[in-house]
């Protein structure tokens, strides 16, 4: 065998090994934004007293996978915040973002906060189970629980933090940063300064 | 160009163009971060061992140190790093990596302090430049820093928890790590219990890891948790046992896209010995295709290790290789990993990545210094579980939080567990003074247990200690029993109080700069010392003591005049006796034979309506005993601390409403009197004396 054949053939095999598997489920999740899928919209309410919440932050963030040669990456492509109104309601008209998305972009991934709260998706009560997709549609109702004790908010805000969504949070997301600032405060803690 | 260089440049060329490689998304490994960190010991070990009140909550450079640790979790994958994020456990470690070589094996990436950039070393420095740095700025800096290194440290263990990073497999673009942080992103509650652990992982990884012997090609103990080199092959079974290389039970135990039954495959970096067809069987699930529940056949793993999960999808040709008998090794019937077999992989393997990340960060902060005592006399002592061989340094923070080394308070020291430092003096810092006296870091930089250049800090506070020796000015004797207290003068509060010894001498804690010594009641007047022989009645008066007050043992020496209150009495020219005397009520007889059977007899009766002491400088009145008084008080309650330095001077005048009556008799021995009385007079008058202050 050639030198020549014998590297041929190794890259044959080597492409072969790495060939996409078989797509198994036609369940799963589509996870890019093949099309714009907003506007984007819910109610955040009191998860006991089902009061509306006024003021929650409400944040909406799209990864792009990223290749890069031998490799992907996710990576940050946007990020929009808005607050919820007087009968705790949002609606997120984000055609700017999503029309002319690069391909790769990921549906978008959903925040939510008020100080005192848990936030969603990492502390909530509802909805609960596969939630792609649920703020597409009208309806969707978000249950925070209220957290009284000091140290489990303490320990709430380990869960996320504002450089999940952005790379540029004290840009991008102040009403976001200005209410996890509000929460540390409360529970003593030092609000975040924007690096220098 | 050599033929090989030819082969390696178009095989990666080939390999890795349509290809991902990721371990864990970037999101995941931020999650599972996040999760090994709060659920570590870091946030305590912040609190209560450093110092750092704000825990995993402080804030440096606008995020607080969970996302520090989470953006290292993320970053770790940045452009090429991800080709060292392979480990094969069967492989020597030296050929361990991505394709044997093409990346280096995780583990001695996360060791490799040349070209990792953060490897466990430069993380190690990046602490204890955190410990150290001058600027509090600095040190900020390589806390973040250090969180980070951290979060790329345990990035590499849960790429561990890869099959694929595993197997020597660069995968295709869905795959299980996709499908994991598609559950991460829509399925919190699966992803959360994910985190939470499973049944089949509580008390992994077994702490043994940490004392298995080392491999020279990467020292740390930390890669005993991606391979502990005791699944060598043909053992499956131990992979299961606590004590297990994370990568050895991943391998053992699980499928990667492209590595799947391959314990027969030609190419040595593609053959597993495990999972192989022995370690299945066959059992058919429900599963939702297209919106309909069909049956689906998956290979269940039931032997060979880990057990009781879907290990991959039974391929589409299975019964037609079952009716015609074929050769499964010529004709491939192509079984594959779903959804729901990612799933059952997720189901254990992501608590491990968490638990094994946990145990990473608490090994990076195992080392424990415990120090008590005062600087008079302290010990410190390894609080920790291995022996200690190294520095160990006191730093102190300035008024404008510059940290200094304190200096001579260095010690280098072998100390086994438990093993302690004993009587060592510290010269407190007195240039800059501290901005909290008593308050150090305590670093130590050196070999814990088997961990070359580790670093191990610790917040403590060693109090300062200093000696008031009190000595009476009049001839140098020791003052003894005498009460004496030091006092914070900023706050006024007692730092310290104590009694002198029979050499005068009371040991005080106190704050170098801003401490002043009280002393209540040598004289009946409180003072506050107000150096030399001088004293003051009021804590501003005082004198702050500075570490240059104290002589080598940490002593100051006050001299303490023993004030008396002096003031004139007259003689009654009768009896002969005190005209008055300074008690409310009293009497005086005295008899003196005379001869003859005769006796001269005096008797005195006195009597106060009211005394008072009246300063001259200002007036104030202390009265000092009346009619119902049990006894008066001395003039000297009226003084002040200031009385002490005006020996000789009168400072005040004693206004006596008194009363008496002197009489005198000639009596006889046998009672009888002799004529009339010499005298019996009564005396009733306001008196005004000049005090003046007098010294024992």
């Amino acid at each position: 065998m050639t030198t020549w054949v014998r590297v041929i053939a190794l890259c044959g095999v080597l492409v072969a090994a790495s060939s996409p598997a078989w797509p198994q489920d036609a369940e799963r999740w589509d996870r890019y934004l093949d099309r714009p899928r907003g506007p984007y919209r819910g109610q955040v309410v009191d998860a006991e007293t089902k009061a509306p919440l006024a003021g929650a932050v409400i944040v909406v963030y799209w990864l792009r996978d990223r290749l890069y040669p031998v490799h992907m990456v996710a990576e940050h492509y946007a990020v929009r915040e808005t607050v919820t109104d007087a009968e705790g309601r949002f609606f997120l008209d984000v055609s700017d973002v999503e029309e002319g998305a690069p391909s790769r972009t990921r549906r978008p991934g959903f925040f939510m906060f008020l100080p005192g709260y848990g936030s969603y998706p990492r502390k909530h009560v509802s909805p609960s189970g596969f939630t792609g997709g649920i703020f597409e549609r009208q309806g969707t109702v978000v249950e925070l629980p209220r957290i009284e004790d000091l140290e489990e908010r303490r320990k709430h805000l380990f869960l996320f933090g504002h450089g999940d969504f952005s790379d540029r949070p004290f840009k991008e997301l102040p009403e976001l940063v200005r209410r996890i600032n509000a929460e540390r405060l409360a529970i003593g803690l030092e609000p975040h300064t924007p690096p220098e | 160009m050599k033929l090989y260089a030819r082969l390696g440049v178009l095989a990666i060329v080939a390999v890795l163009s349509p290809v991902t490689a990721m371990g864990y998304e970037v999101q995941t490994h931020a999650e599972i971060t996040r999760s090994a960190g709060a659920r570590s010991s870091l946030d305590e070990v912040l609190r209560t061992r450093l110092g750092v009140s704000g825990g995993l909550g402080t804030t440096i450079d606008g995020h607080d140190l969970t996302n520090w640790l989470a953006q290292g979790g993320r970053r770790e994958d940045d452009f090429l790093r991800f080709l060292n994020h392979f480990h094969t456990p069967l492989a020597d470690w030296a050929a361990a990596g991505l394709l044997g070589s093409v990346g280096q094996s995780s583990i001695l990436w996360g060791q490799n302090a040349i070209l990792s950039g953060w490897s466990w070393q430069d993380v190690r420095n990046a602490y204890f430049e955190a410990l150290t740095r001058p600027t509090r700025s600095d040190r900020d800096s390589s806390l973040a820093r250090a969180f980070e290194g951290l979060g790329r440290q345990v990035h590499l263990v849960q790429d561990a928890a890869s099959p694929a990073h595993t197997r020597n497999d660069p995968h295709a673009l869905y795959n299980y790590e996709s499908l994991v942080d598609d559950v991460r992103e829509k399925e919190e509650t699966t992803f959360g219990a994910w985190l939470d652990g499973s049944p089949d992982s509580p008390g992994v990884p077994d702490s043994g890891w940490q004392a298995l012997d080392g491999n020279p090609l990467a020292p740390v103990a930390t890669a005993r948790l991606i391979d502990a080199d005791r699944y060598i092959g043909g053992n499956p079974a131990v992979t299961t046992d606590s004590l297990i290389g994370l990568a050895e039970y991943t391998n053992a135990n699980f499928f990667s896209e492209d590595r799947i039954f391959t314990e027969n495959d030609a190419d040595p970096l593609r053959r597993f010995p495990y999972p192989n067809r022995s370690s299945v069987t066959e059992q058919d699930f429900d599963v939702r295709v297209g919106g309909e529940t069909v049956k689906r056949r998956y290979f269940v793993k039931s032997a060979d290790g880990a057990i009781g999960y879907r290990l991959a999808t039974v391929g589409l040709l299975r019964d037609y290789h079952q009716r015609f008998n074929l050769d499964w090794t010529r004709f491939r019937e192509s079984p594959a990993l779903d959804e729901a077999v990612y799933r059952d992989y997720a189901e254990r393997l992501v608590p491990r990545a968490v638990a094994y990340s946990t145990a990473l960060l608490d090994y990076f902060f195992r080392g424990l210094v415990i120090a008590s005592g005062s600087d008079l006399s302290f010990e410190f002592a390894n609080g920790g579980d291995e022996a200690m061989d190294g520095t160990f340094t006191l730093y102190y923070d300035d008024a404008s939080d510059v940290r200094r080394p304190v200096p001579g308070a260095t010690w280098t020291r072998v100390l086994a567990p438990s093993g302690a430092a004993e009587d060592l003096v510290l010269s407190a810092p007195t240039n800059p003074v501290p901005k909290e006296p008593g308050k150090y870091m305590f670093v130590f930089r050196g070999t814990l247990g088997s961990e070359r250049d580790a670093v191990v800090g610790r917040q403590v506070f060693i109090e300062p200690m200093m000696v008031a020796r009190l000595i009476k000015r009049s001839d140098g004797t020791p003052h003894r029993g005498a009460a004496v207290q030091a006092i914070d003068a900023q706050t006024g509060d007692v730092l310290a109080s104590g009694l002198t010894d029979q050499d005068g001498r009371a040991q005080l804690a106190w704050k170098p700069g801003r401490t002043i010594l009280f002393i209540p009641s040598v004289n009946l007047f409180p003072m506050y010392w107000a150096g030399a022989s001088t004293f003051s009645s009021s804590i501003e008066g005082g004198r702050i003591l500075q570490p240059t007050d104290l002589d080598a043992q940490r002593q100051v020496t006050i001299p303490i005049p023993l004030i008396l209150a002096s003031w004139p009495e007259r003689v009654e020219p009768c009896t002969e006796v005190q005209l008055f005397t300074h008690a409310p009520r009293g009497s005086f007889q005295q008899t003196t034979p005379l001869g003859d059977g005769l006796l001269d007899f005096v008797s005195v009766t006195y009597g106060v309506n009211l005394i008072t002491f009246i300063r001259d400088d200002n007036g104030h009145e202390t009265t000092l005993c009346g009619d119902t008084s049990p006894a008066c008080v001395d003039p000297r309650a009226g003084f002040v601390g200031e009385d002490a330095n005006r020996v000789g001077q009168v400072v005040g005048r004693l206004v006596r409403d008194m009363r008496a009556t002197h009489f005198r008799q000639i009596v006889e021995e046998a009672g009888g009197a002799v004529g009339p009385p010499t005298c019996n007079t009564d005396y009733s008058e306001v008196e005004v004396l000049p005090v003046t202050v007098a010294e024992q």
